[in-house]
This record gives structure tokens, C-alpha cells and sequence, in this order.
């Protein structure tokens, strides 16, 4: 199993580092923002997915990584790879602050803090005219770099943001089947079984929290770096219910099936919607709606179903054959 | 080996604990025995950790545990079997005993691991036949020896087991019940809370009887079940029948 899955990714970091040659120019926004979008994904995939829990705040957790790494870069001139683990730490530390009493909550009241919690996040950014810009935001941001490289043509950055949502990639699903994995797992099924187990839930669901929060960090600086800059409408309610769309489209519990579902659905919302917006909310219930109803696993589900039909339609001819003879 | 001292547990402003003292000691099985609402599942809950006790003390093998969480106590040997079973219906049978075995890491543990698995596949072996089967896909008996079964993989030195008979037949409650009798024989601690009053004081070392929130008689299980009053009360025969 464990060779299996190190297999998957090694064919899609082939796929993914041979899709320049071939790709269109026009579609590489739509592979970097992708990529930005399936790191935050990939954390709530690890909240939502695995350990239960849901938050509809994870844009402010973005917005915090985006604008720490804004602050940090364009008035204190820190490198950008300094303000990008800035920007981690930080949102790791507010998710630590908010989460410990948030979580106390379940499902719908949960639901309901971590939305507030986002509001409050746009409402103090919009309302912080001189250190923070306001409405306007920040602009001005630098590309990404390590040690004088600079990541600044799409190819570039393609390939830095695909390497780092491997990376991720590979920690989390090393995590889900770990011992902490399994907790999760746990918890996201029965708490109170899961204390009985001996499994600290309260300690599990903020470490869990925290986790996709920083993956939200990570995603939020990278997401400042390559707009070059950050605005509080960027990180509003409709953020977070894409990235918990994206989870659902994804497949709960199948980490690339979020992945995938986090680029079809960029794409969708950046090139094929973006004249729409104002219909964004109507279109997410529509794919929500189809997808609950028809493929409530998730689009991760499909390959092996697929696979699991091909099955059963070989054996059944091949059976009949058989029979014949 | 479990000592509780004049615990008392509220729900808001409702005292529904008062001063229950009891003590269970090594070897022992004890039965807790109670119509619905007596307090049974509750006192349970507040020596597990999962209730916090507003006044008394309870202490395990000499340690204050008042207020200790409930993960902590499952380190130090004192397991509970919820009420209602509560496995893991989406896991597999082995996958659900896995998960019992959480507290225990480390490389002597695996080697622990394989012959618990193996000792409680001996003691249950519908549970081998069905280790790839799905939890929620168990019959409710099955489920209640799965709950046990995966209890134990945390090796306890105290099993507590809320309700075991809960919405079983009478042939498997039965079966439960000599189980947890010859667990007990292995040098299991057995502390169980039950309304089948006759099924369980007929295995149990002591008993208490617990009315209201308050333990109202106590006695050596045979003894109970000869009482009249226990009689009158839990099992319907008229005292001067």
C-alpha cells in the first residue's frame, strides 16, 4: 500500500513536471493559483476530511499569511523567504489562540465561530487604513525567492508551488497513517469513544487545527507573492466555502481527489466564471448539490470506482466465457 | 484498588450524585445496580474522566483521580466500555481493536499487541471470522464483545463496563456475562453498572444498589439477590411472596 501510494506521486510529480511543454500558455494561471488554492484545501482535507472538524474561517487564515508576508516584505524589507515562514508561524499562532476556545464548539456552532472569526479578520483589515491599506491593501509584494533566485515567469512559479503541494502532500498522507492520523480518524467518528480509546481529543483537534491553518498560511503568502498583493476582499466568506467545496468535490478522505478538485474548480472560477461572480454562491450550491447526490465520495472516489466497475465487467464476461466452454 | 469517597456529580444546579461512596478491590466484580435515571451511567462517567465531580474523591491504585482527563486514565489501566457500545462502525473489526490498542506504543508493545489480539480472538472467535468486516455491519452482540474485546487491548487493569446487556437478547447477554466472568477468573478487576440486576449480581463478587443518586444497600452479590427489598424494587416479587 505504502509503495503504491509513493507510486501515485511519483507519476503525478512526473505528470506535473513534464505539463509546461505541453500546456498552453493561457492555462498556467490556472496551474499556479490551482496549486495555491489545493495547499489550503490540502489542510482543510485534513480538518474537514479526516479529523471532522469544519471551519469556515480558513480565508482569514490565508488573509493572515498573505498579509504577514505583505507587511513583513514591503515596510520591514525582510527577504521573502523569511516573511513566507513569518507568515506560517503567525497563523499558526492565531489559529492556537482562537482554537483552543472555538473548538469547544461542534459542528453547526463551530461552523458559525469560525465564520465570525473570518468576518472579523475582513472587517480589521478593511478598517486598518494606515498600517495595512485598508480596502486598497497592500501592493508592491516581490516575487518569491531563495537566495537571490527569483521565481517570476509562470514556469517558474509552476514548478515552485507544485513542489511545495508535493511536499505537503506527502507529510500529510505520511500523517493520516500515523498514530495521530488515526486519532483523528477517531475523533472525527466518535469522540466520545475516541476518549475512551485514551486519545486527548481537546489536544488532537486544535494540533489539527493549527496544521491546516499553517497549510492555509502557506498558501496565503504564496497567494501575496504572486498577485504581488494582498486586499481583504481577497479573503472573504467565499474563499473559505470554496476551499470547503473543494474538500467535498475532492472526496473526504482522498488528498489528490481534493487536489484535482481544487484545480478543475480554479479553472472553473477564474476563467470560466469570472464574469459571474456575483453568482458565485448559486454555482458552488449547484456543484455541491451534484456532487452530494451523485458522487458523495468525491471525485477522488472515481478512479477506483471506475476501476472497481471495469472489475466486475471483465470478470462477469470473462465468467460467462468460461461458462461456455 | 478503586476507592470513591462521598462523590458528588451536579448537572447545572441539579445535584444528581450524593455521597456515593464505594470501593472496588483487586480481583473483585462489582455490580452497580439501578433502575433508569438512578445516577448508574453517570457515576460511571464521572470516575472515567468524562463528567467532572463537583465534590468527593476518587482515587485508582492510590492515585488522586478526581480530576484527571479521561485519555489519561486509559494509560493507567482503567478502561471504560461506554453505554450504547459506541465502536467504530465505519473500521474494520481488526481495525477497531487497533485503535484500542492506541495507548500502547513502542516495539515491545507490537509484540504485547499480537498476543492480546490473539488471546482475544480466543476468547471471542466470532471476532476472528469477521476481522475484515466492518464494524456498523456487526450484529449488536457482536458489537458488544468487539467493545470489550477492544477495551482490553489496552491491557486494564479496571475494565468498566456501562450497560453490557443494553438491547441484546437474553441468550447473548448470557454469553456476555460468562465472558466477563471468565475474564475475571484471568485476573480481570471488573466494575459494572447494569438494570439486569438478576444476570449481573449472580457473577459478582459485591454489589451496590444505587436509588436516586444514592447507594442505598450494599452486600456480597448472593446476598443482594436474596434481599427482599432488591427483590421488591428490581425484580418485581412481592415482599411477603
Amino acid at each position: 500500500m505504502r509503495y503504491l501510494l509513493r507510486n501515485t506521486n511519483l507519476r503525478i510529480a512526473l505528470f506535473l513536471a513534464v505539463i509546461p511543454l505541453f500546456l498552453p500558455e493561457n492555462l498556467f494561471p490556472v496551474l499556479c493559483l490551482g496549486a495555491i488554492y489545493s495547499i489550503a484545501a490540502l489542510g482543510m482535507s485534513l480538518l474537514l476530511g479526516y479529523a471532522g472538524q469544519i471551519s469556515l474561517g480558513h480565508a482569514a487564515f490565508i488573509g493572515i499569511g498573505a498579509y504577514t508576508t505583505a507587511i513583513l516584505t514591503t515596510q520591514f524589507n525582510w527577504p521573502v523567504l523569511a516573511a513566507f515562514a513569518a507568515a506560517i508561524f503567525v497563523s499558526s499562532v492565531i489559529a492556537y489562540i482562537i482554537g483552543k476556545p472555538i473548538l469547544k464548539t461542534k459542528g453547526f456552532f463551530l461552523a458559525l465561530a469560525t465564520l465570525g472569526f473570518g468576518e472579523i479578520f475582513f472587517v480589521f483589515t478593511s478598517r486598518t487604513d494606515p498600517v495595512i491599506g485598508g480596502l486598497v491593501g497592500i501592493g508592491g509584494i516581490p516575487y518569491f525567492s531563495i537566495a537571490g533566485y527569483e521565481f517570476s515567469s509562470y514556469v517558474q512559479m509552476h514548478y515552485l508551488y507544485w513542489t511545495i503541494l508535493l511536499g505537503l502532500v506527502i507529510y500529510s498522507q505520511n500523517m493520516v497513517n500515523s498514530r495521530s492520523g488515526r486519532a483523528f480518524r477517531a475523533i472525527s467518528t466518535d469522540e466520545l469513544a475516541a476518549s475512551t480509546m485514551g486519545i486527548d481529543v481537546a489536544k488532537y483537534k486544535l494540533r489539527i487545527f493549527v496544521l491546516s491553518a499553517a497549510y492555509a498560511g502557506i498558501a496565503g503568502s504564496l497567494l501575496a507573492t504572486y498577485l504581488s498583493m494582498t486586499q481583504p476582499y481577497g479573503f472573504r466568506v467565499d474563499l473559505s466555502i470554496f476551499i470547503v467545496l473543494a474538500v467535498i468535490v475532492g472526496g473526504m478522505g482522498s488528498l489528490w481527489g481534493v487536489v484535482a478538485a481544487t484545480v478543475v474548480l480554479t479553472w472553473l472560477k477564474d476563467e470560466q466564471l469570472s464574469q459571474y461572480q456575483e453568482y458565485s454562491a448559486l454555482i458552488y450550491g449547484i456543484i455541491l448539490l451534484l456532487i452530494l447526490i451523485f458522487v458523495p465520495q468525491g471525485l477522488g472516489s472515481l478512479g477506483q470506482r471506475s476501476f472497481q466497475w471495469m472489475k466486475d465487467r471483465l470478470g462477469k464476461a470473462y465468467r460467462y466465457r468460461s461458462n461456455r466452454s | 484498588m478503586l476507592n470513591i469517597e462521598k462523590l458528588s456529580l451536579s448537572y447545572g444546579e441539579i445535584e444528581v450524585l450524593h455521597d456515593v461512596s464505594l470501593q472496588v478491590d483487586h480481583k473483585e466484580i462489582v455490580a452497580i445496580v439501578g433502575s433508569n435515571g438512578s445516577g448508574k451511567t453517570t457515576l460511571l462517567k464521572s470516575i472515567s474522566g468524562l463528567l467532572p465531580v463537583s465534590s468527593g474523591r476518587i482515587s485508582f491504585l492510590d492515585v488522586d483521580i478526581t480530576h484527571m482527563r479521561a485519555d489519561r486514565l486509559v494509560g493507567m489501566g482503567l478502561c471504560q466500555v461506554p453505554e450504547g457500545r459506541h465502536i467504530f462502525p465505519a473500521l474494520s473489526v481488526y481495525a477497531n481493536l487497533e485503535m484500542g490498542a492506541y495507548v500502547c506504543s513502542g516495539r515491545k508493545a507490537r509484540a504485547e499487541f499480537e498476543k492480546t489480539i490473539q488471546f482475544l480472538f480466543d476468547l471471542f472467535p466470532i471476532l476472528e471470522q469477521r476481522k475484515k468486516q466492518k464494524g456498523g455491519t456487526l450484529s449488536g452482540g457482536e458489537q458488544q464483545m468487539l467493545a470489550i474485546a477492544r477495551a482490553l487491548m489496552a491491557a486494564p487493569k479496571l475494565l468498566m463496563l456501562d450497560e453490557p446487556s443494553m438491547g441484546l437478547a437474553p441468550l447473548i447477554v448470557r454469553d456476555i456475562f460468562k465472558t466477563i466472568k471468565t475474564l475475571n477468573h484471568e485476573g480481570l478487576t471488573v466494575l459494572m453498572v447494569e438494570q439486569d440486576v438478576q444476570a449481573s449480581l449472580a457473577i459478582s463478587t459485591r454489589g451496590y444498589a444505587l436509588q436516586l443518586g444514592r447507594i442505598v444497600l450494599e452486600g456480597s452479590g448472593q446476598e443482594l439477590l436474596a434481599n427482599e427489598e432488591v427483590k421488591a424494587i428490581y425484580l418485581g416479587k412481592r415482599k411477603n411472596a
